[in-house]
């Protein structure tokens, strides 16, 4: 302590620099939750935030010893100067075993080359309890496209489904992804940050990733040894549902290169209400369950990890509809046609499924510069839909089972090799396969098949001061086995696609102000199964589907331009504008005839191929107004067209603007970073629409407002993070263009939540 | 005793491991006839005959075999019935996806409370009556009279409401199990 006495306090100087910067951990870089970052001379701190942040305010001209702090760790100390808005870094060996000194680094973001928002820490505490797309739709380019409250999927630049690639934890998500009431079966609790790659990835992470990329990824499981965890609790009025999420996990002392994690959650909510009515049948229950073990030296280290995902949705009753007439007195009502009370059954129609991932991987370096990770998963996906109705012969009904029934069963093995050797350059090269097999029961929808795909990868980056410049290309390969049963024989159809993408990219800051990205890049994908053979009706949106078995490849170059302005250290203004040029566009076409069946006259959608552009942007602005108050603000629109028919595409986000002001209390009894705000959201009216392809107009503009409070609240050195939030805070009656109930009742009326996050560490 | 925890943590992990990975037991080389397990109405078939027994009794088809989607119907007949006349109109529906054929119409007469027909005569005179009910007293539809009035062509829309829970006589609640429309012509 002798050297903190030599430190000078200049208490006439400037007070009023910033200092930030992150905390992470020596050994592997992950970011460092709940450090205490205290400068001892100025009795004054902040804890960094999950994200690793750490920001302190009014600091003195001057220097300080810094003492770090971490539970289950020795204090650190280190010296700093400050001359001005600072920036410093830190690493702290996590690991009470490997404690020798803590490092101090300069500033520098890893670079990013394409526009890839990202949610974690605070701002992806906010969303626990929501599914995975109503989390992401908090970032910009990024919305979703709604089946009532549960069944949501992530938009990305107003593409979804196959267009948009999810992978959770690393393993690329195979399920039936092509229905647009299918929602991603991923568990967000165990997803510590969510990042999105919009209009880019298609070298890296797969050459259909036309709109984008969606990465899910936990925290890396904890480097000291010893037991931790975390226990995240959410419940919410609407629905009376509520969800427990635990983790726990464990390094071994006598054994420290060994780690196992066990985690698991429940969800359960009951009918959603809108602020008139009760939606009939919409509960849901989910239960998912994950491990992992890990074993890491430092030259090579072995990962395995298994993890279910097991909701139960049920779906609104009166949005299961039997033919056209049915579906015109639906949208005519003002109220559903079907309504209820509150309850938490989950009756017919609902869709059960199940979702398993087990991958084995791990990595070796391979001299001092480079690595080779590899990987090896497999994934069973099972998806049951229960129809509205029993069969009317009562021994069909007596088994109780679903009309329809999917397993898909997916193999995925990956090598890379990536090389960064502190020089300007880096780089990744690879090679993936994988094998996929469906089968069905029950009703015709889409046939079997076994599809397998091969991939080579390289991309290469150039680092330099204030520039950065990145190129890549693959090549993949694609093979399908269709196979039908006609009732004669078993028909066997082979498809070959194959093609190369790219992507070229390039950052440059002007400034310590200005920076700006650049990214072209391309993205083709061979038609889907569904797009090929669908032929059937699908309930629900009161259409025959029919596929076209001479659909081509659909191909895409995307462009991206981002401008970031940063004229303070809370200050913040980004802007983004990308496009879309597609060639052999797949997309649904109502046509002449209407289908005639025995449950009456309903339109045909054919798929079709054709041209289309897609043209947005997104600008988000923060500052602070006062040393408690901060303001932000985000904006975006989206224009889509087809060219091939002249036409607007359906389906497309209307352009929508949103506004918030968060107040930034001081810290009073064990409570800290104590913030509450209130955000208005502004969604307009979607008047691109194709012409006479919908049933209903798109519903009217809306605003919506939300309130919310939270904090860390300190006692007997336990942190909880608690949050309480009220969504449509005014009980607004809306509906939604993006939600395919909105033909037969009003989106969810208010809903408070009441969030806490309990770290758990011991030893 | 710290190894014991240690042992307890790794039996866990494995017993979880041995009880993963669930298979897909069908092969996607053997694909099913679609819709092998479900239940679909695939035929409506009208019988009429008179009442007074002059005019011979005749019975007119719709059949898509292949149900929703697929090929078109492969019969759609047009209903030729007498004028001026009161004819006795009975309903079957059949499932002929199955062999033997599942005569759907005997479920529908077992859940008769859930279940109501509608008939909407365009373009021609025809007077519709049921003459059957549930057991809460409410019309069914399955045998009907139809009094004829003069000559025209126009179209009969035999429309099968399902209502459980909501039955009402009305034909607004319920889905919609059959509609299907057929050219009509007195003569």
């Amino acid at each position: 302590m002798a050297w903190l006495l030599g430190s000078s306090i200049q208490t006439h100087a400037q007070c009023n620099y910033t200092i930030t910067g992150r905390v992470t951990d020596k050994a592997d870089g992950t970011p460092l939750e709940f450090v205490a970052v205290y400068l001892v001379e100025m009795q004054t701190g902040a804890m960094s935030d999950s994200t690793g942040k750490y920001t302190i305010e009014k600091v003195c001209k001057g220097t300080y010893s810094v003492r770090l702090s971490h539970i289950g760790c020795e204090p650190v100390e280190k010296k700093i100067t400050v001359t001005g808005n600072t920036t410093i870094n830190f690493t702290l060996p996590h690991s009470a075993n490997l404690l020798e000194s803590v490092d101090i680094t300069s500033y520098k973001e890893p670079e990013k080359l394409v526009l890839m928002p990202e949610l974690s820490g605070a701002a992806l505490d906010k969303t626990r309890g929501s599914t995975l797309a109503g989390a992401l739709s908090n970032l910009p380019g990024v919305t979703m496209l709604k089946t009532g409250s549960t069944i949501e999927k992530p938009v990305v630049h107003g593409l979804y489904g196959n267009r948009v690639l999810i992978f959770n934890n690393g393993v690329r998500l195979e399920s039936q992804q092509w229905g647009s009431e299918h929602a991603p079966e991923v568990d967000p609790f165990t997803a510590t940050k969510l990042t999105v790659i919009t209009g880019a990835g298609s070298v890296r992470y797969g050459s259909d990733a036309i709109a984008g990329v969606i990465l899910a990824d936990p925290a890396p499981i904890r480097d000291s040894s010893g037991t931790g965890g975390q226990l995240d609790l959410v419940g919410f009025t609407n629905g009376r549902g509520g969800a427990v999420s635990g983790m726990a996990e464990h390094r071994f002392k006598q054994l420290m290169p060994l780690a196992v994690r066990l985690q698991g959650t429940f969800k359960r909510s009951g009918n959603i209400t809108t602020p008139d009515y009760y939606l009939k049948n919409t509960g849901m229950k989910e239960y998912d369950f994950s491990w992992a073990a890990t074993w890491t030296k430092k030259t090579y280290g072995f990962e395995l990890w298994y993890s279910q995902f097991n909701p139960d949705l049920a779906i609104f009753s009166a949005s299961h509809i039997g033919n056209l007439t049915d579906f015109d007195n639906a949208i005519h009502s003002d109220v559903p046609l079907e309504t209820s009370g509150f309850s938490y059954t989950i009756a017919r129609p609902y869709q059960h499924s199940e979702h398993e991932f087990f991958r084995a991987g791990g990595f070796i370096s391979t001299g001092k510069s480079g690595k080779i990770n590899f990987s090896y998963s497999r994934q069973y996906d099972l998806r049951q839909e229960y129809d509205k109705d029993l069969p009317l012969n009562d021994s069909l009904a007596a088994l109780n089972l679903p009309e329809l029934s999917f397993e898909i069963t997916s193999h995925i093995a990956d090598v890379v090799w990536s090389h960064q050797d502190g020089s300007a350059f880096s780089g990744q090269a690879g090679i993936s396969g994988q094998w996929q097999g469906n089968t069905f029961e029950g009703r015709f929808f889409i046939p079997s098949y076994i599809a397998r795909t091969g991939a080579l990868f390289a991309t290469e980056r150039w680092s330099g001061e204030n520039t950065s410049a990145e190129a890549g290309i693959r090549y993949e390969l694609k093979d399908v086995d269709v196979y039908i049963n006609t009732g004669e024989e078993i028909r066997n159809d082979s498809y070959k696609y194959g093609g190369l993408s790219g992507t070229l990219g390039g950052s440059h800051r002007f400034n310590e102000q200005w920076e700006l990205l650049l990214n072209l890049s391309t993205a083709w994908r061979a038609p889907t199964v569904n797009e090929l053979y669908a032929d059937g009706l699908h309930h629900g949106a009161a259409a025959v589907e029919k596929g076209d078995i001479t659909l081509k490849e659909e191909s895409a170059i995307n462009s991206s331009i981002g401008l970031t302005f940063k004229p303070g250290a809370a200050s913040e203004i980004g802007l983004s504008l990308y496009s879309s040029f597609f060639s052999g566009f797949i997309y649904l076409q109502p046509e002449l005839p209407p289908s005639v069946i025995i449950q009456g006259t309903f339109p045909t959608f054919f798929y079709r191929q054709g041209d289309a552009r897609l043209i947005g942007g997104d600008v988000h602005a923060t500052t602070k107004l006062s040393q408690h108050v901060y303001v932000n603000g985000k904006a975006s629109f989206l224009y889509a067209r087809n060219t091939e028919t002249d036409d607007y595409l359906p389906g497309i986000p209307p352009g929508r603007a949103e506004g918030g002001l968060e107040y930034h209390f001081k810290d009073i009894y064990g409570w800290t970073n104590l913030k509450a705000g209130f955000t208005a959201s502004y969604i307009s009216r979607q008047t691109h629409v194709p012409s006479e392809a919908d049933y209903a107009p798109p519903p009217p503009d809306y605003l919506l407002g939300s309130i919310e409070a939270g904090g860390l609240l300190t006692i007997n050195k336990q942190t909880v993070s608690v949050s309480l939030s009220v969504d449509n805070v005014f009980n607004t009656a809306y509906r939604d263009y993006m939600n395919r109930y909105r033909y037969f009742a009003d989106e969810a009326g208010r809903n408070v939540v009441l969030r806490l996050k309990i770290p758990i560490n011991g030893q | 005793m710290k190894n014991i925890h240690y042992f307890l943590f790794i039996a866990i992990v494995m017993i979880l491991f041995t009880w993963s990975c669930k298979k897909d037991d069908s092969s996607p080389k053997h694909p099913p006839v679609g819709t092998n397990e479900g239940e679909v109405i695939t035929s409506v078939i009208v019988q009429v005959s008179d009442s007074a027994g002059i005019w011979p009794a005749q019975t007119f088809k719709f059949r898509d075999l292949d149900g929703a989607g697929g090929s078109p119907p492969v019969q759609f007949d047009t209903i030729r019935i007498p004028v001026q006349t009161t004819l006795l109109v009975h309903l079957i529906l059949l499932d002929e996806t199955k062999l033997p054929a599942d005569t759907i119409s005997n479920d529908i007469l077992d859940e008769a409370v859930d279940h109501l027909f509608f008939f909407e005569h365009t373009g021609v005179d025809i007077i519709t009556t049921y003459l059957d009910s549930d057991s809460n007293g409410l019309p069914l539809g399955l045998d009907t009279k139809w009094v004829t009035g003069t000559a025209a062509t126009g179209t009969s829309r035999i429309i099968l409401k399902h209502q459980p829970g909501v039955k009402d006589g009305t034909i607004t609640p319920g889905a919609t199990d059959v509609d299907v429309t057929f050219n009509c012509e007195l003569y």
